[in-house]
């Protein structure tokens, strides 16, 4: 009876410290598998939010800062009006990571900054190239945080006449903005590897509605 | 030496010498390919010299060579050579495909015992060049829409002169140019991917 009962308590000992061993085992992987993340902003005024890349939220970050974060993909979108909510992707290795926080500024912000700097982009193209009468600048955009400019130049035309298109791109340095792709008809991502495709695409869309009809009114 | 030992003496031959044997040949193959890519040949008369940049064969099916281009001549006594430049690479298939046409009187007899040689060569390079334009298509695939030809435009293609890339051509009237860029945007193709070329055209901003 008594050994019959030791058995029994051997076996409960047993288990509950089997138990507690792989329920260890599992809380020290689940802990190992968290990495250090080292979140540092790079603009001023920005609060981002971290979701998982199943759009489950994982952390508000309103300040540069180190955060736990497990093996994967995540995406960040900034909180604060002044930047784009566009997801800006990341991944998450096994080693500790930072990930600078830069996003592009938000459409509102960069049309202020389009507003200050067209008459200066403007007389550097006019100043540049002696037919630009005979153009109209349009569809001018803004890139990132201002330092990149296109714009299609549309060749003023009567009646039914269809004008030409060109397409033109200025970057911002130490802020002075310079002529990097001058207007062509097509830019290729080829010819200029030093400037983000997302711009050369944009440019090369086809010109707008309104950036046609100005062709033919003025 | 008894029968045991014999026997263990075989087995070890038959399960571990000779797998290791082949295993070394293979290697040894293989290794002589290695970073080559195989080219197949078919010449008419079977038995003519090909002559690969300075190396020569003759009966030979297809031959390894590393990714480059190659200046190949086929040739054979009594029929007129011929050399055909070849662009070797991993991602498409080259041949070799030539056929030598008779010159001298044994050869024109040969030639006419021979006809059927002639007009299977002639199907083994149709299959080619079709393989050869699917290949460009996959890598190209802009390609496959090209010509377009409308009543103000004309989109076509020509190979860079590394024959490596496309350039898309384009000859449109004045005030066309944007519709031929739109027609390749509306099949589905980034103009900004591509080099363009304008025919028949200056732009007025290279001053």
């Amino acid at each position: 009876m008594r050994t019959h009962s030791m058995n029994k308590k051997t076996i409960i000992t047993l288990l509950v410290i089997g138990i507690v061993l792989v329920g260890g085992c599992f809380g020290l992987v689940e802990y190992l598998s968290y990495k250090t993340v080292h979140i540092v902003f790079k603009q001023d005024d920005l609060a981002i939010t971290i979701y998982k890349d199943n759009n489950k939220k994982k952390a508000d970050v309103p300040s540069s800062s180190d955060i736990m974060l497990k093996k994967g993909t995540y995406y960040y979108t900034p909180t604060t009006d002044a930047f784009s909510h566009d997801k800006v992707y990341f991944t998450i290795n096994s080693d500790d990571t930072t990930i600078e926080i830069s996003p592009a500024y938000s459409s509102a912000r960069l049309s202020t900054l389009l507003s200050q700097d067209t008459a200066t982009i403007h007389t550097i193209l006019t100043s540049s190239y002696s037919m630009m009468s005979n153009y109209v600048i349009a569809d001018e955009t803004l890139y990132h945080h201002g330092e990149w400019y296109s714009a299609r130049l549309i060749e003023r035309v009567t009646g039914s006449n269809e004008p030409d298109v060109y397409r033109v791109i200025l970057q911002k340095n130490n802020d002075t903005w310079k002529i990097v792709a001058s207007p062509r008809l097509v830019i290729s991502i080829k010819d200029f590897p030093n400037i983000p495709d997302y711009v050369i695409r944009q440019v090369n869309k086809a010109p707008s509605t309104q950036a046609l009809d100005s062709s033919r009114a003025s | 030496m008894n029968r045991s030992v014999k026997l263990f003496l075989v087995g070890l031959g038959l399960f571990i010498v000779l797998p290791l044997a082949l295993w070394g040949i293979i290697s040894l193959l293989s290794l002589n390919h290695t970073g080559k890519v195989s080219v197949d040949i078919t010449v008419v008369p079977s038995d003519a010299t090909i002559q690969v940049d300075n190396t020569s064969f003759t009966n030979k099916k297809s031959v390894y060579l590393k990714p480059g281009d190659y200046s190949v001549t086929v040739s054979k006594d009594g029929f007129e050579s011929t050399t055909q430049e070849i662009t070797v690479s991993e991602d498409t298939t080259a041949h070799i495909i030539a056929a030598l046409y008779p010159v001298s009187s044994d050869a024109t007899a040969w030639y006419n015992e021979h006809q059927d040689d002639y007009y299977e060569l002639e199907g083994i390079a149709g299959t080619a060049a079709n393989e050869t334009g699917q290949e460009f298509i996959n890598r190209y695939p802009i390609t496959g829409s090209l010509p377009i030809q409308k009543a103000t435009y004309l989109i076509g293609y020509k190979k860079t002169d590394d024959q490596k890339n496309i350039i898309i051509t384009i000859t449109a009237y004045e005030g066309y140019r944007e519709s031929a860029l739109q027609e390749i945007r509306n099949l589905g193709f980034d103009p900004s991917n591509y080099t363009i070329e304008f025919n028949n055209y200056e732009n007025p901003f290279n001053e």
